[in-house]
């Protein structure tokens, strides 16, 4: 039989049985439009957090604190409390870590003051030191090294912080959002000795230098303004003339290779130190995800069960009403293989038309779903323009699945039909 | 030699219930041959054309169907026998019930090698021949017996098969349907140049074909030697 004949016969056996071509229909289109539902929110959550935080975070990089108590997303403990140089030289001793980068604070009170869409402003803020190599190769702010006279100090700025301010501060000041790039380049002055909290005692040390955002980073800590250890190794000498050492807030240690990061850890909390990795936040969002695509794959795989069971449900039903109709085909020239053809090119046409009808829908949906979530969530920094994965692959894939779900739920009533005994489902007309 | 058998035994039933329906059948038919196969109800008459198409397999013997050993050929093989080069009439006619007189007689198009479209234009023309040319969409349903059976034989012949095989075509008929239907069968197929065997108990015929054979107790014989 040729192609153009199958189809006929497929459909011709169609029109006969509308009603019951609806059941397994909806519940194919139920699972494409599901299913792609379920894919454009697992991945629009990987690619928001994994994707966004975690692969822009080194994991061979871990941040080293003094020890605080960690509560999964909250950490108690002060902030405040800051190592000694000699900590840094125990952890260059640890066997595996390759560089181990100090993030030097400022224990004077810092504050900034500068111009944010046309306002002026002010806050107290930390001030914190790095030398250039504290940022990963590829994540290197330019500029950020000693400026020539009169030029600002350059200046990096946590990326958290933007978040912060996006997703809080701004709104309940309606004030607009922020953008990495449009911070780029701008400048503020960093007053030293005095800030708010603790104004300069009468007599007290203080200055200001003028700085410039040449960076913003993941890595740097959020509360405050980070510059080239240099600067900071000067101010502290300067405002203490050399009788305080150096304070480090964390200490970055490089570990040589990404299978040695577990042992240096625990040689590290050996110490008395807290070693954390920059991306552990990131970690546990792709671990909430990793749950999320298990239970994405399991309730697809269910709804694409229940279609196929309609689908195999209906088209078992036919077969057993239709014997006689079989019996006549392959009495009048029709092989096994011919009928078998028919009912899976059904099969075919109850997929096809199912994910058709499920995922014009369902995109609609998202559409509408995404609209709103942009309007809804906070304008992260790193948020992409659209959460949710709206994509033409993704429909592919959710009508390829529904379409092999409907076909291999096909086969079984298509072999059945295929051994319908043409001269005992005649006789069974003529009794 | 349009159709042979030899030797040809056949039973139904499983174990201890097993009977024997065909006991060492032989005969042949020769192109453009009429041939009526008359017996009793019961004797093995649908079984001969079923065997005959390839929808049985005999127990034992040799079955020859224009050429092809029906009884070992692979099922691919049958069914583009049937397809193509065989015409079945039923005692039941076998019509989809909710299709046109048209829509029935192009049925067996859809199982050859070209679009059944194609097909359409000599289906019409079959049915016209047929005395259906009134009926065009009127479902099967609801045309009266005789009619019917003419779409069936119009369906049998669409394919201008080499040789036609009717199973009791007259059989749930009235003595005057009958008669037109049997000589509508034996003038098409003559006119088509094939060779037709009619399974039937239906003595009328017998004054029609070309030659008799006699089924009996599951045996053949001839009219004159019935109990061979």
């Amino acid at each position: 039989m040729i192609f153009q004949n199958v189809w006929a016969l497929a459909r011709k056996s169609f029109s006969f049985t509308r009603t019951a071509t609806i059941s397994p229909l909806l519940s194919v289109a139920m699972a494409s439009g599901a299913s792609l539902l379920l894919l454009s929110l697992v991945i629009g959550v990987r690619r928001v957090g994994v994707g966004g935080l975690l692969s822009t975070l080194p994991i061979t990089r871990l941040v080293v604190g003094p020890k605080q108590v960690d509560l999964l997303f909250l950490r108690l403990g002060s902030s405040t409390v800051s190592m000694e140089s000699s900590a840094i030289d125990s952890l260059r001793n640890i066997d595996g870590v390759a560089a181990v980068w100090p993030e030097m604070v400022l224990t004077m009170p810092t504050s900034l003051t500068g111009n944010l869409i046309g306002t002026p402003f002010s806050t107290d803020c930390a001030t914190y030191g790095v030398p250039l190599e504290f940022f990963p190769p590829e994540q290197r702010p330019s500029g950020f090294s000693r400026a020539k006279t009169g030029e600002p100090i350059p200046a990096v700025l946590s990326l958290q912080l933007i978040d912060l301010y996006n997703s809080g501060f701004a709104g309940a000041q309606n004030l607009p959002g922020l953008s990495p790039k449009a911070l780029l380049g701008r400048h503020f002055n960093l007053f030293l000795g005095t800030s708010s909290f603790f104004p300069s005692p009468p007599g007290g040390k203080t200055k200001w230098v003028r700085c410039k955002i040449v960076g913003l980073s993941d890595l740097v800590s959020v509360t405050g303004v980070t510059v080239p250890e240099t600067y900071a190794k000067e101010w502290h000498e300067w405002y203490y003339d050399g009788a305080e050492s150096p304070k480090f807030s964390s200490l970055h240690v490089v570990v040589e290779s990404s299978e040695q990061v577990a042992t240096v850890r625990k040689e590290i909390e050996a110490l008395g130190l807290q070693a954390r990795s920059p991306g552990e936040m990131a970690e546990k969002v792709a671990l909430v995800s990793r749950y999320l695509s298990f239970a994405t794959a399991v309730l697809m795989g269910l709804l694409l069960l229940l279609a196929g069971m309609g689908t195999a449900n209906t088209l078992g039903l036919e077969v057993t009403f239709q014997a006689q109709r079989i019996g006549l085909y392959r009495a009048l020239g029709a092989s096994r293989k011919d009928v078998t053809r028919i009912y899976l090119l059904r099969a075919v046409w109850i997929g096809v038309s199912g994910a058709i009808a499920g995922l014009i829908p369902a995109a609609v949906l998202l559409l509408i779903a995404d609209s709103l979530l942009v309007r809804v969530l906070p304008a992260l920094a790193r948020l992409p323009s659209s959460p949710l994965a709206i994509s033409p692959f993704l429909m592919l894939i959710s009508c390829v699945l529904a379409i092999t779900a409907s076909v291999v739920a096909g086969l079984g009533p298509a072999v059945k039909a295929s051994r319908v005994d043409p001269v005992v489902a005649l006789r069974r007309q003529e009794t | 030699m349009i159709l042979s058998f030899s030797h040809v035994t056949f039973s139904v039933g499983h174990a201890s219930r097993r009977r024997r329906v065909l006991h060492d059948v032989s005969f042949s038919l020769s192109r453009g041959e009429i041939v009526a196969l008359v017996g009793p109800s019961g004797e093995g008459k649908t079984t001969v054309i079923n065997l005959a198409t390839g929808l049985l397999t005999p127990d034992e013997g040799i079955i020859d169907t224009l050429g092809v050993e029906v009884s070992s050929a692979p099922d691919m093989n049958v069914s583009r026998l049937r397809a193509q080069r065989i015409g079945v009439v039923f005692q039941s006619f076998h019509l989809l019930p909710r299709e046109s007189a048209l829509e029935n007689v192009l049925l067996p198009a859809y199982f050859g090698a070209r679009p059944a479209y194609d097909m359409r234009e000599r289906a019409a023309t079959l049915r016209e021949r047929a005395g259906l040319e009134g009926w065009r969409d009127v479902a099967a349903i609801e045309l009266s017996e005789g009619q019917r059976q003419r779409v069936a034989i119009a369906r049998a012949l669409l394919q201008g098969p080499e040789l036609v095989l009717a199973d009791e075509p007259t059989g749930n008929l009235d003595d005057v349907a009958a008669l037109k239907v049997l000589r509508l069968l034996i003038d098409e197929v003559r006119r088509e140049n094939g060779t037709l065997l009619i399974a039937t108990h239906d003595q009328r015929c017998l004054g029609l074909v070309d030659k008799t054979l006699v089924l009996r107790q599951g045996r053949i014989g001839t009219p004159d030697t019935p109990e061979a």
